[in-house]
């Protein structure tokens, strides 16, 4: 108890559990509206186009560069998918926007490689996001993470009428009068944005886990998007807090096992759900 | 009467692909008809109504809309239609109660200029019309396809619109609410004056209490009464076979263009 009791007194614990708070919140509303929107796939495409935009600020900015200007441009490229993937989204409503995230994807991807062999003595930054460790999560990644989840909540704070009808229904939004297409594409860049600014504490191969796995497990059980969001959230800080503290007894990477204990809420749910659907109705 | 909606050669080109979709339609609706708007598929059905809502810009001649031209004057036209779109285009995955459903297009339209009390009673009291006050809380994807389209007609009442337009509102509906929504969509134009425009594939069971048929298949085939549209020669245009039709006991004539075996 002692050791576990040092363990989250120490100053990389705080900032990871800070950290934890702030992925919850960006899960609750970002991942729960790219769950609703079927668009979950666009939070893998921006997390691996954002690893091209680090290594780009890497190659401009010279190795030593500072990490905001490497979280902003992977931000940058993060959101810059995300917008190509709402353009392709605006015909079709709220279907059909894996072609575009998957090029982009592919694009980013290809040229994140590219970009690194340019910069093999500061390969190691980048990659690092791709994996991500909320241990080791800096006061600078923070302030960062901090600032840009308060814009995503005001964001929502302000349009969260607007981002709930073009969700449920785009054409009937526009009909209504409402400019659909702008707040398309505002929803799918703080989608984007949500997305890069977690890669330096969860990485861009299990971002996923923790931003859309939790909305996905939540929409099982949850009969409106308040619920949604508040067992989004519960899931995500739940499985980051539960990550931690295993991770203070066995050596385990804390983002990973975070991402690990997202993911199977999701497999449990399903579980539970099958099982329900198996038990025979109670006959009157 | 007054005229309310008018078209004068109205067509449309899509680009991608390229594909004619609708050409040379003039016709007029008055304030108060009932008017179901009819056609094969691929007709042009729905892309006249994104025409009357100023969601496309005409590629030929024009529409008005209360003498406002729906592509140039959007947000005025906007502001007097209802409109219910097809069940399928929503996405009932959103965990949305049928309230919220109805109150996004109340906010959308009311926000700022009512208080919040009294947006909320016009919602519920769109629920009551649709007689779905009781399941205001119930989640929209857990209601029967009937209650969701009810709920849809509630969000497009809400409004309180000068001109209801339904793009398929009997699609997927049980018997119960299909009576419901009928009624509903007769009192409406009958009684309070609001012009209803329904996108139908199977007109019969409104034919007693429709004022006009607009009868598409891309060009306009016909637009007029009931008996005088729903001919064996004009149907035949439309369908491009023969349709068969039956007269009921009131007189009315009921083509079946539904699917029919060889």
């Amino acid at each position: 108890m002692t050791e576990l009791m040092e363990y989250f007194s120490s100053p990389f614990v705080h900032r990871a559990l800070l950290g934890i708070v702030l992925i919850a919140v960006n899960a609750a509303l970002t991942g729960a509206f790219a769950a609703f929107r079927s668009a979950t796939f666009l939070i893998s495409g921006a997390a691996h186009a954002a690893l091209a935009g680090a290594a780009l600020a890497l190659v401009i900015g010279g190795a030593l560069v500072s990490d905001v200007y490497l979280i902003l441009g992977a931000a940058a490229f993060g959101v810059a998918l995300s917008l190509l993937a709402a353009s392709n989204s605006g015909r079709s409503g709220w279907r059909g926007v894996d072609n575009a995230i998957g090029v982009g994807f592919a694009f980013s991807m290809a040229l994140a490689v590219l970009l690194i062999s340019l910069i093999p003595q500061a390969s190691s930054r980048v990659w690092g996001i791709l994996i991500g460790d909320l241990l080791l999560l800096s006061p600078t990644d923070l302030t960062v993470l901090t600032t840009m989840t308060v814009l995503v909540v005001v964001c929502f704070i302000i349009s969260w009428r607007p981002f709930l009808f073009i969700t449920f229904d785009t054409e009937g939004a526009q009909a209504f009068g409402l400019r659909a297409g702008l707040y398309n594409y505002l929803l799918f860049a703080l989608i984007g944005l949500s997305t890069s600014i977690l890669l330096k504490g969860v990485g861009a191969i299990v971002v996923f886990a923790m931003l859309a796995a939790p909305a996905a497990t939540a929409m099982l059980f949850a009969a409106s998007v308040r619920r949604t969001m508040v067992y989004a959230f519960l899931i995500a800080f739940g499985s980051g807090l539960i990550a931690l503290v295993i991770s203070a007894y066995l050596n385990f990477s804390v983002s990973a096992l975070a991402a690990m204990l997202a993911s199977g809420s999701y497999l449990l749910g399903r579980t539970i759900i099958y099982l329900r659907q198996r038990r025979p109705a109670h006959s009157l | 009467m007054t005229e309310i909606i008018t078209t004068q050669n109205l067509g449309y080109v899509y680009t991608q692909p390229p594909r004619r979709a609708l050409e040379n339609v003039t016709f007029s609706v008055e304030r108060g008809q009932f008017v179901a708007i009819m056609g094969p598929n691929g007709s042009g059905k729905t892309t006249l109504v994104k025409l009357l809502l100023g969601l496309l810009k005409p590629t030929e001649g024009d529409a008005t809309v209360r003498g406002a031209c729906p592509a140039q004057q959007r947000h005025t036209v906007q502001q007097c239609i209802g409109y219910v779109p097809q069940h399928e285009a929503v996405n009932s995955q959103v965990p949305v109660t049928a309230r919220d459903v109805v109150h996004m297009a109340a906010a959308c339209r009311y926000e700022g200029a009512l208080p919040r009390k009294e947006i909320n009673r016009r919602v519920y009291a769109a629920l009551d019309m649709v007689e779905l006050g009781d399941m205001a809380n119930h989640p929209f994807r857990a209601l029967s396809g009937g209650q969701q389209q009810r709920a849809l007609i509630a969000r497009a009442l809400v409004v309180d619109p000068v001109i209801l337009i339904a793009d398929e509102p009997f699609s997927g509906v049980d018997a119960v609410s299909h009576q419901t929504i009928l009624n509903l969509l007769h009192t409406l134009s009958h009684e309070k004056e609001v012009t209803v425009l329904a996108v139908v594939h199977d007109i019969n069971p409104m034919v007693h209490f429709l004022d006009r048929v607009l009868l598409l298949n891309t060009q306009m085939v016909a637009f007029g009464l009931p008996a005088d549209v729903l001919t064996s020669d004009v149907l035949r245009e439309a369908y491009g076979k023969a349709v068969p039709i039956l007269t009921c006991e009131a007189g009315f004539l009921h083509p079946i263009t539904g699917a029919q075996h060889d």
